[in-house]
């Protein structure tokens, strides 16, 4: 109503015009009409508050009680056993041969997270993050998107990666950071980034992406108006139940639905932020609640239900393209089964038996299992083929990867700004003599390029 | 014979007038006598009276004499009186110092009593929540039991189904036997590869046993054995080894030298030490803190369980969550929600869970913390943030990359208003750490996360406070003047050893502690005698700690100077993973800028 009567102008805008030759820059047109008086029909039972339009006055004095409130259900499709909840409804759409990417890409990233973990307490990495339980979300929701719609992750996302074609050796080379990581060897492992599947490089600060997902939504949907003939493009954001407590995650919720950004914002409801159970990050209704609180359309479904969260991600993609873009919130639920990463012992803050449980109970993994083995497309022979197949790829990747040397030192200092400044040359330059001058104090032969790798490039 | 007889009358005649004078005398005598018998009768008269009135005053003072004695004897009595009331009290008086000295010695068995008892309710607890938990497990491993029960029958269901299909099909398949026996060649090599895979996982295991599983792990904790450094010193290296943390003269190895600290509080000085890593010894001064204040606050993100760096380890359930507790993920939250306390009042301890993560509270320290003592005017004393300490691990590790290894100090000393301490050891955290907490200003505490396990030392066991403000000199000498703070006064002290061998020279070596507002007069004189300064720190050059020191330098030694202030600093660049090595000064870069400033 009254939101589609504000949004009104900028869809007209927005809509591709020959009579206006930069239709996106139309949205920088002042041309909304803004509320300008409070007027009001005698006897009418509401009043145009302009903070609150279509309140009704009351003469019951009653506080809205959270507490008093039911929780927002939770959407599935499958049960437990891999067995659809309702019988009367229409059968998943997915075909066949995508059912089975996504088992594929889900094993594959639980064996590669069960070795890199090893790994790292073997010493071969510095450091490890899993995302054990959570391959249902990951995988689940980054197949409902277009393969260009950009995306800005948190870190426990791995199986975005996976979906959209990282290979075991693209992630070797980053956990190693080798001179072939993208990342030139200057992020910790697991931080990846690839433009060519449009995600983000993974930052440590947490919820920073968040509203950066909100920009990026922003300028999508303007050169989504600019080239209406191609496929109109959407961003999504995934971020964990502990981040979303940062001022960015409001900060972002609210500029996108003022903005009317179309993004998928996607929360890992997993139950922990490192050490601190949900108890003690939020009192609300878990993360959906605040959707609702920003005006932003929400639902929560079940993380280990891959069928669902596919669905549901695919419904909220349709949804931020309507009325001229608008973002939706999936709080997806599940639980962290592993540690937090490699230097985080859990046992410290919870009982292994509660771990245990959880991990009996449900898991991604087994539940597509069970529904693809019920529609007979799946059996214990190619279960197997496909865990001794994966495992193979990752360990010849593994140790590929860890065989290359780094890349040059150069890349300390490149990439600061566009162009080395000429401080930095100079540094690069004095670090060079003290290499030489010293040649006893430093091992630069695991570096391509050894100490000529601090020569400056021409530029 | 007339002049005989002259004689005889002028005898004669001498005679009468003799005897007429005699007589004369006499009655003038006897009048007198007359005179003094009156006088004497009135004397008498008057003594008579005299002695009536002697008498009378006798009376009176012997009657006076009577009464004081009668008084005297009632006082008397009255004194003894009071000494019987004195003796009865005493006596009650002991006798209720007995019985108190009684009823003490049975409250302390009370006490004990209680005390054994608490402890055997707190085994028992123990004890049941280990038979809860084994319980727990007995029914995990029964559902467990039961769960695999259901899946194999499901599962037999499953087969049971694909067996009738597979028999309908059987005849058939008889008849692709020989087709499928050369499919079954083709599985049977993929199994094998499956097995060489798994062998060389376990090879890799093998090749790489690390005692890891048993041992507590926490958050990025410095664990240089574990990972494969990524760039390690050649063998070849005499300066870049790494800091022997055991013998390096900036920590106390014995309780002596450790106790003959004179900054200590003789009560500190008089008792015993500990050994502690820094995390520890931060964990005793919040300990100390929370125990003796009960303004003092503690918290932020995982603090409850401990803390990712464990300074906080048991303090929860010493001092109860309301004094010490989790916070939302929020540093913004956190640190303004801290500033709040302490402006009603409070002395909060909030902490950051990494320096890299500092920046959402940002806008709170520097607008807020730093300014509501100045803008309150008048009301400063109520209204100011003092009391606040912000704690936050600092530095690099070796693999922290962008977000786990930044300094963030220089951006901090930018702002008046806050104070910014450094420690260097175990014994400085906890003596700085208690000053910031007793700190009428907001102070922000950077620890070097590399050194919370790392250096251990001897640690007084008493509560004292070390001063602000106030660098200190760890090593006199005469010919420069290093100057630096954290982590990298161990890599100084190296590079100063092996330079004084080398090069015959004597080294000052100065920690700053406090890194604003910073001890310039220490730094000052210590150029001003030696005539040449090198700075030395982690974190990046430009506009670092470094340009400060150097530029006072320069404006209050200038003409001691002898050579170019040096700076050995972290490049203009963010740490990348793989590079931290050659980005964070080593003891070859400040071996050669003392060389650089000896030979200038
Ligand atoms: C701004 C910021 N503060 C703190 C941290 C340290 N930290 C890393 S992960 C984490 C917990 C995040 O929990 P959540 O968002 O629920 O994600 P999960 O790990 O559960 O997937 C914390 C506190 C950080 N990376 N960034
Ligand atoms: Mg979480």
């Amino acid at each position: 109503m009254f939101a589609r009567h504000f949004t009104q102008p900028l869809r007209q805008a927005l809509k591709p015009s020959v009579t206006y030759p930069f239709p996106w820059l139309a949205t920088t047109a002042p041309q909304i009409v803004r509320w300008n008086s409070v007027s009001q029909k005698p006897g009418s039972d509401h009043v145009l508050f302009p903070g609150a339009v279509n309140s009704k006055f009351t003469t019951t004095l009653d506080f809205e009680r959270p507490t008093q409130k039911k929780a927002m259900p939770t959407y599935r499709i499958l049960d437990q056993d891999g067995a659809i909840v309702d019988k009367d409804r229409d059968p998943p759409d997915i075909s066949d041969a995508e059912l089975l990417k996504m088992y594929k890409d889900m094993v594959t990233v639980s064996i590669m997270d069960l070795i890199m973990f090893d790994a790292q307490r073997q010493g071969r990495i510095s450091f490890y993050m899993v995302s054990a339980g959570e391959e249902g979300i990951a995988v689940g929701s980054a197949s409902a998107l277009h393969p260009s719609d950009p995306i800005f992750a948190q870190y426990r996302e791995t199986g975005i990666f996976a979906y959209r074609g990282f290979k075991p050796a693209d992630f070797m080379n980053q956990l190693f950071a080798n001179r072939l990581d993208p990342g030139l060897g200057r992020n910790m492992p697991v931080h990846y980034g690839s433009a060519e599947l449009h995600i983000h490089t993974i930052s440590s600060p947490l919820a920073t992406q968040i509203p950066h997902a909100a920009g990026a939504a922003y300028a999508v949907k303007m050169q989504n108006a600019r080239n209406p003939t191609e496929e109109q493009r959407v961003v999504a954001c995934y971020f964990g139940e502990g981040a979303a407590s940062e001022g960015d995650f409001h900060a972002a919720l609210n500029i996108a639905a003022t903005r009317s950004c179309p993004v998928v914002f996607i929360c890992r409801n997993n139950g922990y932020a490192i050490s601190t159970p949900t108890l003690e990050q939020y009192r609300g209704d878990g993360i959906a609640s605040r959707g609702v609180g920003y005006g932003i359309d929400t639902i929560r479904v079940d993380g280990n239900d891959i069928l669902a969260v596919r669905e549901v991600t695919k419904r909220a993609r349709d949804m931020c393209l309507e009325d001229g873009g608008k973002p939706v919130l999936i709080e997806a639920m599940s639980y962290r089964v592993s540690h937090h990463s490699t230097s985080d012992d859990s046992f410290a803050y919870r009982a292994k038996v509660e771990v245990e449980d959880w991990k009996r109970r449900d898991n991604p993994i087994t539940r597509l299992r069970k529904w693809m083995e019920g529609k007979g497309i799946w059996n214990d022979q190619q279960e197997k083929e496909l865990r001794s197949n994966s495992r193979k790829e990752i360990l010849d990747a593994f140790k590929a990867a860890e065989k290359e040397k780094r890349p040059p030192l150069r890349n300390m200092m490149e990439g600061i700004y566009e162009h080395l400044t000429e401080e930095q040359r100079e540094q690069m330059k004095k670090m060079k003599e003290v290499i030489e001058k010293y040649p006893d104090e430093y091992d630069v032969s695991g570096y391509e390029e050894g100490v000529e790798g601090l020569d400056v490039r021409k530029q | 014979m007339k002049q005989m007889e002259a004689a005889a009358t002028e005898k004669e005649e001498q005679f009468q007038d003799d005897m007429a004078a005699e007589i004369a005398r006499r009655e003038q005598a006897e009048s007198t006598a007359a005179d003094r018998n009156i006088t004497i009768s009135q004397l008498e008269e008057q003594l008579r009276n005299l002695e009536e009135t002697m008498q009378e005053t006798i009376q009176d003072r012997e009657s006076t004499i009577t009464e004081q004695a009668a008084r005297a004897n009632g006082l008397e009595r009255d004194v003894e009186d009071l000494r019987g009331t004195l003796d009865v009290v005493r006596n009650e008086y002991e006798q209720i110092k007995e019985d108190s000295r009684d009823r003490i010695a049975d409250l302390e068995d009370t006490v004990a009593e209680l005390r054994d008892s608490v402890a055997n309710h707190v085994q028992t607890i123990k004890d049941l929540q280990e038979q809860a938990r084994t319980t727990a497990e007995l029914h995990a491993s029964a559902i467990d039991d039961r769960d695999t029960k259901i899946a194999a029958l499901n599962h037999d269901m499953f087969t049971a189904h694909s067996d009738i299909k597979r028999l309908e099909a059987e005849k058939a398949s008889l008849e692709r036997r020989v087709e499928s026996e050369a499919e079954q060649m083709l599985e049977l090599q993929a199994n094998k590869d499956d097995e060489i895979a798994l062998d060389t996982m376990s090879v890799l295991r093998r090749s790489f046993v690390v005692p890891f599983h048993h041992r507590p792990v926490s958050l990025n904790r410095p664990s240089p054995h574990l990972y494969r450094a990524y760039s390690s010193h050649p063998q070849t290296a005499r300066l870049n080894l790494p800091t022997d943390f055991s013998t390096t003269p900036l920590l106390h190895h014995t309780a002596k030298s450790a106790l003959s600290n004179l900054e200590l509080s003789s009560e500190a000085r008089n008792g015993t030490t500990a050994r502690q890593n820094l995390f520890q010894a931060i964990n005793s001064a919040l300990a100390h803190a929370l125990w003796r204040d009960p303004r003092v606050l503690l918290f932020g993100e995982d603090v409850a369980f401990g803390g990712v760096f464990r300074c906080s380890m048991g303090l929860a359930s010493e001092f109860g969550e309301d004094r010490v507790f989790n916070t939302p993920l929020s540093e913004q939250g956190i640190v303004g929600f801290a500033i709040g306390a302490a402006m009603e009042g409070m002395r909060p301890v909030a902490e950051i869970q990494f320096a890299d993560y500092v920046y959402p509270a940002f806008d709170q320290l520097v607008n807020e913390a730093a300014k509501v003592r100045f803008r309150a005017g008048v009301n400063a004393e109520s209204m100011s943030a003092g009391g606040l300490v912000v704690r936050m691990p600092t530095g690099g590790v070796g693999h922290g990359a962008l977000y786990h290894s930044q300094s963030p100090e220089s951006l901090f000393t930018h702002i008046p208003g806050l104070r910014v301490v450094i420690p260097r050891s175990p014994i400085q955290a906890k003596g700085l750490l208690l000053s910031a907490i007793a700190c009428n200003d907001p102070v922000v505490i950077l620890e070097p996360k590399i050194l919370y396990r790392a250096s251990v030392e001897h640690v007084p066991a008493e509560a004292y406070e070390l001063p602000l403000s106030k660098a200190e000199v760890l090593k006199d000498g005469t010919d420069a003047t290093i100057i630096s703070y954290g982590t990298s006064l161990y890599t100084c002290s190296s590079a100063v050893e092996a330079a004084e061998k080398d090069l015959g020279c004597k080294l000052e070596l100065i920690d700053l502690r406090t890194i604003y507002p910073w001890d310039r007069s220490t730094v000052i004189d210590s150029v001003r005698k030696t005539g040449k300064a090198i700075v030395v720190h982690e974190s990046m050059v430009n506009a670092g700690v470094g340009a400060e020191v150097a530029a006072t330098i320069q404006e209050s030694c200038f003409l001691r100077l002898e050579a170019p202030v040096q700076r050995v600093c972290g490049w203009s660049t963010h740490m990348g993973l793989v590079y931290e090595r050659f980005n964070i000064p080593d003891v070859a870069r400040i071996y050669d800028a003392i060389r650089t400033v000896l030979d200038y």
